[in-house]
């Protein structure tokens, strides 16, 4: 487990944007999947990073993917479980 | 230069279509405009407009069209207060409109006329309604404050076990039976409000939260005439309009939408239901499949002409009327996404799914497919995907129907309210197998691969996929599943 770099998980992001034909740049707090710029798929890749990559526990009954909706509540969430 | 460059205008040309056309696609983010909008002037404009051409439209039925012009005008009014406003005549239209289907509405009628009461039947509603109110407060509060902590963990597995149980006694009860006509009614508010609830609770831990009494607001907000709820209140602060530039970029949001709105509508009009089905005759396919079943002839060129036209008229009244209710939220100053955006341009199936029905889709994922993906299957990721999405796509999709059809178990019958899903579970199924198999093996072209195999072959794929599935995603039963089966064999040329 490692501790969260936002500008890794923004580099992440930015990759899943253009891959979906969208542009790469957004704000800290901008609305990702519920605004339709990213889809299901990018949210279960970005779940698999989070669960491998960070240690998130997803089966967390309190755990809801709109929490995972902007780039600050990634980070967020992660910092939470990490500390 | 590109081919594309020749499409975009290349300077101020009052002759130029492409220019105008620019200039009011940009105007939300156009200062002057957005200036003008937040004016006395601009607004008065903007909602005259906006609710005059609402009116023109026959997607909002005449009492919830007042409903939603009477929201609108007070939240222009009361800006501050809109989302207060809201979810008031949210509550008043849950009060006045608790069931989801017209025939529910008759069978209630004959249900209070077996209370041998002479008040009015629409009375009843308000009567049952705060009762359904009193135990929609009552699941918000044990979400937070988890009193009963099976409940808070699980709180769509309850209210299921509930419809569930519910929809037994309407079905083992006869009619007469005092507790029949409570069960109904319970079933009929519940499955009513099934997800609109489900979303409340879903968010009702949120930190950004609403009050519970203003939550309640959300079970039928004013703008939900479906059946689908697009989304929750966390959902609405997020995209609600921060000041006065936000909300004035919503408006012009939703004017822009609502004129895209009318247009499709004039173009499904005069080119669908006027030259195709109209002047050129062609069936529609609901009425093509069994008059073929029966004996018509068609050439096989005319069968696909058929499913090709029915597809596209389906899009175009589709997109029609999510696009009014998605204006709609936007006019009052919540600056959501499109409910469907350029669905036809989608490479893969789950794109197709996510671009034309976006807030059916999230509704799956939200209560399907997440909560499966968080706990099953997690060391074996492409059945954890798979079986995800077969809960979504398959399960969820079939539940859906199935909740919003609980109260026609008593008026059909269970068994032929059920009998009508054959034709549905293949098309839920079909559908599935085509969204795991696009997760999990579907090949992601790039601009590399070139133009027919990066533009072309996978749009007109998807196009292919969804148009045959069409064949089989109906549940009215009014189509034997029989001719269903030969129509779509019969569209390969076998009889």
């Amino acid at each position: 487990m490692t501790s969260v770099n936002i500008e890794t998980v923004r580099g992440t992001i930015a990759e899943m944007l253009a891959a979906r034909d969208q542009e790469a740049d957004f704000a800290d707090d901008e609305s990702l999947f519920d605004s339709g710029r990213l889809d299901s798929i990018a949210a279960v890749n970005l779940l698999l990073a989070l669960e491998n990559d960070y240690g998130v526990d997803l089966s967390d009954p309190d755990f809801n993917v709109s929490q995972i909706d902007t780039l600050q509540e990634i980070v967020q969430l992660v910092s939470t479980h990490q500390s | 230069m590109t081919s594309l460059d020749a499409l975009q205008p290349t300077g101020p040309s009052s002759l130029n279509p492409l220019y105008w056309r620019q200039r009011w696609l940009d105007m939300d983010k156009n200062e002057k405009v957005l200036r003008w909008a937040q004016s006395l002037w601009g607004q008065g404009i903007l909602h005259a407009a906006f609710i005059g051409l609402l009116l023109s439209l026959p997607v909002v039925r005449d009492k919830h069209f007042v409903l939603i012009a009477f929201a609108l005008v007070l939240c222009a009014v009361f800006p501050a207060r809109r989302m207060l406003l809201l979810t008031g005549v949210g509550a008043v239209y849950f009060l006045l409109r608790p069931l989801k289907q017209e025939h529910h509405y008759a069978f209630y009628d004959a249900v209070w006329g077996s209370f041998g009461t002479k008040v009015p039947a629409d009375a009843g509603f308000v009567g049952f309604g705060l009762i359904f109110i009193v135990f929609a407060f009552a699941m918000i509060t044990n979400q937070k404050s988890r009193r009963i902590g099976l409940i808070a963990r699980h709180p769509v597995w309850f209210m299921l076990a509930l419809a569930t149980g519910l929809s037994a006694a309407t079905i083992a009860l006869p009619q007469a039976h005092p507790l029949f006509a409570a069960s109904w009614i319970s079933v009929g508010y519940l499955t009513g409000s099934f997800f609109f609830l489900g979303y409340i609770l879903l968010d009702a831990r949120a930190k950004s939260a609403l009050p519970a009494y203003q939550q309640l607001g959300f079970l039928r907000p004013v703008w939900a005439a479906g059946s689908v709820p697009l989304k929750g209140p966390a959902f609405f602060r997020k995209f609600e309009a921060k000041n006065s530039v936000e909300l004035a970029a919503a408006r012009l949001k939703a004017v822009k939408l609502l004129v895209w709105a009318a247009i499709l509508f004039g173009i499904g009009e005069l080119l669908f239901e006027h030259m195709l089905f109209g002047t050129l005759n062609i069936p529609h396919l609901e009425t093509a499949i069994p008059a073929i079943a029966a004996g018509a002839q068609e050439t096989l060129a005319a069968r696909w002409l058929i499913l090709g036209v029915t597809f596209a008229a389906e899009l175009v009244a589709f997109a029609v009327a999510i696009h009014v209710f998605v204006a709609v939220i936007r006019m009052a100053g919540f600056g959501i996404p499109r409910g469907m955006a350029r669905p036809l341009s989608s490479r893969t199936m789950s794109e197709f799914w996510s671009r034309y029905l976006f807030y059916f889709k999230e509704l799956l994922a939200d209560f399907f497919f997440y909560p499966t993906f968080q706990r099953c299957f997690k060391k074996y990721p492409r059945l954890r995907l798979a079986f995800a999405t077969f809960m979504a796509a398959f399960v969820g999709n079939v539940l859906f129907d199935l909740i919003s059809d609980a109260p026609a178990f008593a008026i059909n019958g269970f068994i032929d309210t059920v009998d009508n899903y054959y034709s549905y579970v293949i098309y839920a199924a079909a559908l599935t197998a085509g969204l795991i198999w696009s997760q999990l093996f579907q090949k992601r072209t790039t601009t590399r691969d070139g133009w027919l195999r990066h533009d072309v072959v996978p749009r007109v794929q998807v196009i292919l996929f969804f148009a045959l599935l069409q064949v089989f995603d109906n549940h009215s039963g009014l189509v034997d599943i029989e001719d269903r089966i030969s129509f779509f064999a019969s569209l390969f040329g076998v009889s």
